[in-house]
């Protein structure tokens, strides 16, 4: 049971923690932190999203731009403090009895390099279940609006590496690519049963569609970016790419599994039958690969304190996979509702047949202002799963800094940034704080980055 | 398998969402009692009765769980038709069919009878003994019901409500 537990646990830490993981995903820079997750310059989300800001001068006098950002984890000496035995922490030890899973997950998910200044609650409710002879009703009372009743998940493509070779704006490449989705939706009558408290019904089907997806591959990709209008001072730039994309693995699983109630909810010896499908498409690596193609363009504009920029990724990037098996699971178990012999199997569907999928468009948006010491900004980041919107601005004040913004997450939650930083010549000290939910409470917990900049 | 999985499902959504809250069980033993018409006993003193022991499908939530209180909310009415005395009416649970009238009953409820009428006695009793609290985390729970009179008296005992208040503090993690 406390398998079963943790494993629904599981599945709404991951879906809940999702959306705050992919936008604030390893931002170690207390800078960006204290401005709310704004991104400015050439930094961060902005040169990742927007192939015209390869060609944009740093401008990191205008921007107070640092060189170089090392992180100073504080979180992690907490994080000791808290497991001063890790190996033998049997939390993190699987064939422990003591294995909590979720606090695995929430670790990774919220890597440990923040130092938690508040920590933000959990909720406290009753939840109320009511048990009769043909009555099952759960009331989760608050705890209630915490089951999601669209669709959730993790889903993001990255480019871990990039090397290449460039000449006056053009540039060739050959890009690594990465795309992960993991998706999560209750169907009707168990979101019904555990958001809206209706009975439980006979002869009734409870069930979650559960969608995954993992690919990976190379991109030989031709690139240009460069100034097409105006002077080093402000112009006008545009970036474009194309990918020829090759993929060497994709396996993907697309499935609905719950139980069946059956003619009465609590009497009678065998009141529930599981009942599980699923479609499974893999091409393994050593198959022919997958090909597609794809682009990205941007647009940036630079003109005294304003910066004004556009970036579109992954346009068109369907790919195709020659090489796929396909499988087809199903499982009723009908040993258990005692009208029937038990029903497993994993039957090959078709093999070699050519399949496709498709990389999520990612598009940013952003806005510089500078003028003096101030610098204000914002930036809409789409990673193909909701909107992240950061606003922030820095107060320069001779040797010190001050920060703040304000963010929306891909939950639609507002977070908010502040902090401040000091500089002695080339180098800096900043602190950041952010403010942040998790997926069981609506209260804020903050945590307070800190890092050295070097100018 | 009994019906965990859906207990299952529903504990799992409260264990992520109640933090460090209680989760209540409101087990309406009179509705498995009704379904069987085992809510219902003559009784002809001086003799006792029994009804055969029923079956209540309940949580089974296992060992771990810290049961906090058990609470036994219910009402019985006595039909007299003759006599005048005291009617007891009582309520066994047990993990075993076999030893069921074997304990003490928890709900132990008497109520004075007049010929022709009808009496009716409510009852609330929090359970203090740990085993019998620890007896509501199984999945099965057997409970049996005994009356009986004081003297040259009979009727009914018929039961009309009879709940189980389970709460239990949240160590699932």
């Amino acid at each position: 049971m406390r398998t079963f537990v943790l494993g629904f646990g599981l599945v709404v830490l991951l879906g809940g923690a999702a959306a705050p993981a992919a936008a604030q995903w390893l931002v170690t820079d207390a800078r960006r932190i204290g401005m709310g997750g704004l991104t400015l310059g050439r930094s961060g989300s902005v040169a990742r999203y927007n192939p015209a800001y390869r060609a944009v001068q740093t401008q990191a006098a205008r921007h107070g731009q640092p060189k170089l950002t090392i992180p100073i984890p504080l979180g992690i000496i907490q994080f000791l403090h808290d497991h001063p035995h890790l190996s033998s922490d049997p939390a993190f030890d699987p064939k422990s009895s003591g294995f909590n899973p979720i606090l695995v997950a929430n670790t990774i998910l919220n890597l440990p390099l923040y130092l938690e200044v508040k920590q933000a609650p959990t909720p406290t409710n009753d939840v109320i279940f009511t048990v009769g002879d043909t009555v099952l009703i759960v009331n989760l009372g608050q705890a209630a609006n915490l089951v999601p009743q669209d669709q959730f998940g993790i889903s993001g493509s990255s480019r871990p590496l990039d090397p290449g070779f460039g000449f006056k704006g053009a540039r060739v490449s050959v890009m690594g690519w990465v795309h992960d989705d993991a998706e999560f939706e209750l169907g009707d009558n168990l979101l019904g049963f555990l958001r809206d408290s209706q009975p439980a019904q006979t002869n009734t089907r409870y069930s979650a569609l559960v969608h995954g997806l993992l690919e990976a591959g190379f991109a030989p990709t031709v690139s240009y970016s460069g100034r097409i209008a105006g002077d080093s001072a402000g112009g006008f730039y545009v970036g474009g790419a194309l990918h020829y994309y090759l993929g060497v693995a994709y396996g993907r699983t697309d499935g609905d599994g719950g139980f069946i109630t059956g003619n009465q909810i609590f009497t009678g010896a065998n009141p529930v039958t599981p009942d599980a499908r699923t479609l499974t498409q893999y091409s393994k690596a050593g198959n022919a690969l997958g090909h597609g193609f794809g682009g990205d363009v941007g647009l940036a504009w630079v003109s005294g304190p304003i910066e004004l920029g556009v970036g579109v990724n992954d346009i068109g990037a369907t790919i195709t996979w020659p090489d796929t098996r396909q499988d087809s699971a199903f499982y009723r178990d009908s040993t258990v509702a005692g009208n029937g012999s038990s029903v497993i199997y994993s039957r090959p569907l078709q093999d070699h047949v050519s399949t496709k999928t498709k990389l999520p468009v990612s598009y940013i948006a952003n806005v510089a202002y500078t003028v003096g010491n101030t610098t204000l900004g914002a930036d809409v980041l789409n990673t193909g799963r909701g909107s992240v919107v950061h606003v922030g601005g820095e107060q320069r004040l001779g040797l010190f800094a001050v920060r703040g913004g304000v963010a929306r997450d891909q939950r639609k939650r507002i977070e908010f940034g502040f902090g401040g930083g000091v500089r002695f010549g080339g180098l800096g000290l900043d602190v950041g704080f952010w403010t942040h939910t998790n997926s069981l409470s609506n209260e804020r917990g903050i945590t307070m980055a800190t890092s050295l900049s070097i100018y | 398998m009994r019906a965990k999985w859906l207990c299952l499902v529903a504990l799992t959504a409260a264990a992520v969402g109640c933090g460090e809250g209680r989760a209540i069980f409101d087990i309406d033993v009179f509705s498995f009692l009704s379904n069987a018409n085992a809510d219902t006993l003559p009784y002809v003193g001086p003799l006792s009765a029994t009804i055969p022991v029923q079956t209540i499908r309940s949580l089974g939530l296992g060992g771990s769980s810290i049961v906090d209180t058990v609470r036994l909310i219910g009402s019985v009415d006595f039909v007299n038709a003759s006599g005048t005395g005291n009617v007891t009416f009582q309520v066994y649970f047990d993990s075993a069919k076999s030893t069921v009238y074997t304990g003490t009953p928890p709900v132990n409820v008497s109520g004075a009878v007049t010929p022709n009428a009808t009496t009716t006695s409510s009852f609330d009793v929090d359970i203090i003994d740990p085993a019998m609290r620890r007896l509501f985390l199984a999945s099965t729970v057997y409970v049996g019901i005994r009356d009986s009179a004081s003297g040259a008296i009979s009727g009914t005992a018929k039961l009309s409500a009879l709940r189980a208040r389970v709460v239990i503090q949240d160590k699932i993690f």
